[in-house]
């Protein structure tokens, strides 16, 4: 087109030209409002460009005409071409020519190539436009004429229009047909497969229970074959394309199905009737080993294709990942999108950037390689957002700003959007399972985030995993947050791996037993519950319950007094109050020196301090570094008001002041720390000093030397001069000083259940010994005179009388009567009073009723004789009641003796008085004679005269 | 994972690979997801993620077939566990053709 206004500019001088574009300016206007209608944009240019087209059209259409009777054979372009012909419909009644126009321009895109070149030089073709249209009139008319659809020439008109209807309405009904055709194909196709697929989901629809579909001895078998692990998914694929290539061969594989499971590594697994199929369609398989193969027993098939939910984590975007390794190496991520292969994951996470930092360090430090790479390992940056402002200081060539707005921005070719980096990773990189993000993570990631709150939801999934391996307790009280029984509360009572049975304690549910897959129940605390954190890093902790947002649980500390937010899963109900007992290598209730002459006992341990009590009774919070040291003092003691001897351990009780009551933590100088669990104040410990308390109850049932202290009484001579005086106590052992003598010795059990057996003495009181057995691993308490002492000769056992009194005079040739006054023990003089036997009557002059051991050192005789001589004189002398009250004399010290058959003679004798008379005798001679009366085997037939003197004279005394 | 670009149905649990998905469709529940040449239903319905590969040479026979209630379906590779759901939508609408969506993900037991 401007090409033709270029013409006209340029040639106006060329006047057959001019001449020429005149006609076709002419011809334009005449077709001008025809183009209006047609065209609502009246530009010029474009309705010039139009009649133009129109032109060369017209011109065109002469050499068509030929074609134009085979309009009706191509259907289908006309067809195409059925919204442009209705669109000139109006046109049609105004103007016949127009319709051809139309008719011709079918025929123009028909026409190839070569002639829409001819258009593209219209240029000629217009100059002739005028004439040609004549032309192409006559032209059009031979070619009705010649076609026979015109069959007058006057109305050419009428019936070129009649006959495009008819060939319209032709095409109408074609297409009517033909589109209805498609339609019902279509519906034909949609009933067909729709209700084929229909049928294939009729198993589906009416859903047969899993349990009804347990395998029975009809069902095909199954043999489990060993393979090489890994190989398990490609053999299935192989025996998949086996199958199908050998599906219409003469000898098709009869496996029914094959399949793996990744939790049976090594096998793959092919059901089918007969074990001949299985090893056929094994064969040639590598990594087969089929010779391993064994049949599943039916009851199993089941097991082989269990759908667990949950064996592994699967991704979704939200849910909180670890990365393995890297820079990020450790650190929490949330995942925002997945790939579609589902190998990577878009990663939300915290950068780690140092804008360039180490950058320069190494250029100072210089060009060492080594250097180099161990500060790019030893100093990772910090976690913390992006900061455009520091990453365009750095390195301004590299950064970008995306959106501002969004706070996008792209930085070293990483993404960062709102300060996190968001990265692709390899979801093989990532750590799925067990991420167990914590709260101060999480909320790195929601600090930023419009909305206040964690994202909880995704949170409980990641966390899900974790929950579930057996956090609950029976007895725990436990909510279930989702699924059907929402809402609903009770008590854990058994809990079989992921089903946790509760005791319901919601009002409609009152009493019954519910199952419930554990990762839908979360504790269930409330508001001033007292509970203890059992995970993570406030572990320990104890306090009281004063928040509670779904899974979230904020308390207050008992030690700490400050707030704490953790999962309900970490907490657990606790009446104790604790915390850590431990920090660094003190631990709670230790003894620490703080100064030279301040040591203090730690009550509780907090964080990063020990509150502790000194010396002083003050209570102060120090810091491990103001300890110098533990001291030690496990074996020190002490005693109490009351002189007894109080250790580490002990029970004591304060006297005056608080009456405070508790165990001993520490004795330190004149100080005991004690501890009272039901005090509060200190957490139960207490400064006393040990004078003003008095022990209770000894450590571990030690044997204190007596309730109350010793028995100071018994020390003191001149008390029990006085105090006995009616009491007719027979003599006991004196008490020795210093340590018991008898402890460590190894002793004879002389009467009682335990008779006869040997034993350790391991602690002793005055009067009773705690012996470890030797045959029995045993320790007895028993009375020290119910002992036989083995010697250290070990040939012979004495009595404990015997062994406690003082070798010298038992051996020794001591002059006996100063000693024996002087260390005559108030026993002793308890029994010199008048009212006595006769034998303590004679004793009046030292010389009578002495012990045994006694006697023996008066006449410097041997043990043994001496302790059996006197006991015929006591048995004689026992007639008398005084006598008979003082039987407690008949000890087993003396029975021994008796036990001699020499002695038994004695015995015997020694009942009645007058028959013992004779057979005494001897005994008294034998005193001045220095014999051992029963070594003797001659005294006993001595003639009785001197006997009954002897007799006669113990008479007159009496 | 599953290898690179296989996915399974999570209608029937076949296993194809996505481009199969694409151009053939599910065999078994096209009708129903119409997933052919459309790549945003293949994404929607099938799942990369699964575990246990069955290769069904003959459904209506087979114990595991029935067992995986996979026993109408067309011969294949199946996957036993299908981890992903099917989206509400696709859900509701199967449920208007009359057909119960059962999840292949272990989440349903009976």
């Amino acid at each position: 087109m401007s090409a033709l206004e270029n013409m006209f500019d340029s040639d106006p001088e060329e006047d057959g030209l001019r001449h020429e574009e005149e006609q076709l300016e002419q011809s334009r206007r005449r077709e001008q409002p025809r183009e209006v209608d047609r065209d609502d944009e009246g530009e010029d240019s474009d309705d010039a460009a139009n009649s133009a087209v129109h032109g060369g059209e017209r011109s065109r259409g002469g050499n068509v005409e030929g074609a134009g009777g085979d309009r009706v054979d191509d259907q289908d372009e006309d067809d195409e071409d059925e919204d442009d012909e209705e669109d000139d419909e109006e046109d049609d009644e105004e103007d016949e020519e127009d319709e051809g126009d139309d008719g011709d321009e079918d025929g123009i895109r028909r026409r190839k190539k070569p002639r829409r070149e001819r258009r593209n030089q219209f240029l000629d073709v217009e100059a002739e436009v005028d004439e040609d249209e004549e032309e192409l009139e006559e032209d059009e008319d031979d070619l009705g004429r010649e076609d026979g659809f015109i069959q007058d020439e006057g109305h050419e008109g009428d019936f070129e229009r009649v006959d495009d209807r008819l060939h319209r309405e032709v095409d109408r009904q074609r297409a009517a047909i033909a589109e209805a055709d498609a339609e019902r194909l279509a519906s034909e196709y949609r009933e067909k497969y729709g209700r084929s697929a229909a049928s294939k989901y009729r198993g589906e629809m009416n859903v047969v229970p899993q349990r009804l579909l347990v395998p029975s001895v009809k069902d095909p078998n199954i043999w489990a074959v060993r393979c090489k692990p890994g190989k398990e998914k490609a053999i299935v694929r192989t025996i998949w394309r086996k199958k199908t290539s050998l599906q219409y061969s003469n000898h098709p594989l009869e496996v029914l199905s094959a399949f793996q499971r990744d939790n049976f590594s090594g096998y793959v697994y092919l059901e089918a009737r007969k074990m001949s199929d299985v090893e056929y369609a094994l064969k040639g398989i590598v990594n087969v080993y089929a010779r391993q193969m064994i049949l599943v027993p039916i009851p199993e098939y089941t097991d082989l294709l269990r759908v667990n939910k949950g064996s592994d984590v699967e991704l979704i975007p939200g849910s909180y990942v670890r990365i393995k390794r890297g820079k990020y190496q450790g650190d929490l991520a949330v995942v925002e999108d997945l790939s579609e292969n589902g190998l990577e994951a878009q990663l939300k996470l915290v950068p780690r950037l140092d804008y360039g930092r180490t950058q320069e360090i190494l250029g100072q430090a210089g060009i060492d390689g080594k250097r180099k790479r161990a500060a790019k390992l030893s100093s990772r940056p910090a976690a913390r957002l992006f900061s455009p402002m520091e990453a365009r200081m750095s390195d301004p060539k590299n950064w970008q700003q995306r959106q501002a707005k969004d706070n996008h921005y792209i930085f070293q070719g990483e993404e960062y959007i709102n300060g996190y980096l968001i990265k692709d990773f390899r979801i093989s990189h990532l750590i799925t399972e067990n991420v167990e993000p914590t709260l101060e993570e999480v909320t790195k990631f929601s600090s930023t985030a419009d909305d206040e709150g964690i994202d909880l939801q995704s949170l409980a999934q990641s966390l899900k995993q974790a929950s579930s391996n057996g956090t609950f307790q029976p007895g725990d009280h436990v909510e279930v947050h989702e699924g059907e029984q929402t809402g609903v509360y009770g008590r854990v009572v058994s809990i079989d791996r992921d089903i946790v049975s509760i005791r319901a304690e919601t009002d409609g549910l009152k009493g019954q037993l519910v199952e419930i897959p554990s990762s839908s129940l979360r504790k269930k605390f409330n508001q001033g519950d007292h509970v203890r954190v059992i995970g993570g890093k406030y572990k320990d902790e104890t306090g009281m319950v004063v928040r509670i947002k779904d899974d979230v649980v904020t308390i207050i500390g008992d030690l700490s007094m400050a707030e704490i937010t953790v999962f309900s899963k970490d907490l657990k109900e606790a009446s104790d109050i604790g915390g850590r007992n431990s920090l660094g290598k003190y631990q709670i209730h230790d003894l620490v020196q703080l100064s030279a002459n301040n040591v203090a006992c730690i009550i509780k341990v907090e964080r990063d301090a020990f509150r502790v009590v000194d010396i002083n009774g003050i209570a102060q919070t120090v810091l491990p570094s103001a300890i110098t040291m533990k001291v030690d003092n496990k074996f020190s003691f002490a005693t109490d008001r009351n002189g007894s001897e109080i250790r580490v351990g002990d029970t004591v009780k304060e006297t005056d002041g608080e009456g405070r009551q508790g165990v001993i933590l520490h004795i330190y100088r004149t100080y005991a720390f004690l501890h009272d669990r039901s005090q509060n104040e200190n957490a139960g410990v207490s400064l006393v000093r040990t004078r003003n308390v008095t022990a209770i109850a000894a450590k571990g049932g030690r044997i204190t030397s007596s309730n109350n202290g010793p028995d100071l009484a018994k020390m003191n001579p001149k008390m029990q001069v006085g105090g006995d005086q009616q009491g007719m106590l027979p003599p006991t052992i004196p008490r020795q000083g210093g340590r018991d003598r008898t402890i460590g010795q190894t002793v004879k059990v002389r009467q009682g259940p335990y008779k006869g057996l040997l034993g350790i003495v391991k602690d002793a009181t005055d009067t009773v010994a705690r012996i470890e057995l030797h045959s029995k691993s045993k320790i007895i308490s028993i009375e020290k005179t119910k002992l036989g002492f083995v010697d250290s000769r070990g040939d012979k056992t004495v009595s404990y009388e015997e062994f406690i009194t003082p070798k010298k005079f038992l051996n020794g040739n001591v002059a006996p009567m100063p000693q024996y006054q002087g260390a005559a023990t108030p026993s002793w003089h308890g029994g010199q009073t008048p009212a006595r036997t006769p034998a303590w009557a004679t004793s009046g002059d030292s010389h009578g009723g002495r012990t045994p051991a006694w006697a023996a050192g008066d006449g410097g005789r041997t043990p043994a004789w001496s302790a059996s001589s006197r006991t015929p004189a006591w048995s004689a002398g026992g007639k008398t009641p005084a006598y008979g009250r003082s039987s407690g004399n008949r000890t087993p010290a003396w029975n021994p003796g008796s036990r001699t058959p020499g002695r038994s003679a004695w015995d015997a004798g020694g009942r009645t008085p007058r028959d013992d008379s004779g057979t005494r005798t001897p005994a008294w001679n034998d005193e001045s004679s220095a014999r051992t009366p029963w070594e003797d085997p001659s005294y006993g037939r001595t003639p009785g005269v001197s006997t009954v003197v002897r007799y006669s004279f113990y008479v007159a005394g009496y | 994972m599953s290898s690179r670009t296989e996915r399974a149905c999570l209608v029937c649990g076949i296993v194809r690979t996505f481009n199969a998905f694409c151009e053939q469709g599910c065999p078994n529940c096209d009708s129903l997801l119409s997933l052919q040449n459309s790549e945003e239903n293949v994404h929607a319905c099938t799942s990369p993620s699964f575990e246990g590969l069955v290769a069904l040479s003959e459904p209506e026979k087979s114990w595991v077939a029935r067992w995986l209630r996979i026993d109408g379906f067309q011969p294949g590779t199946y996957a036993v566990k299908v981890n992903g759901r099917l989206p509400e939508e696709i859900i509701q609408s199967l449920d208007a053709q009359g057909v119960k969506y059962r999840p292949r993900d272990g989440s349903v037991q009976d």
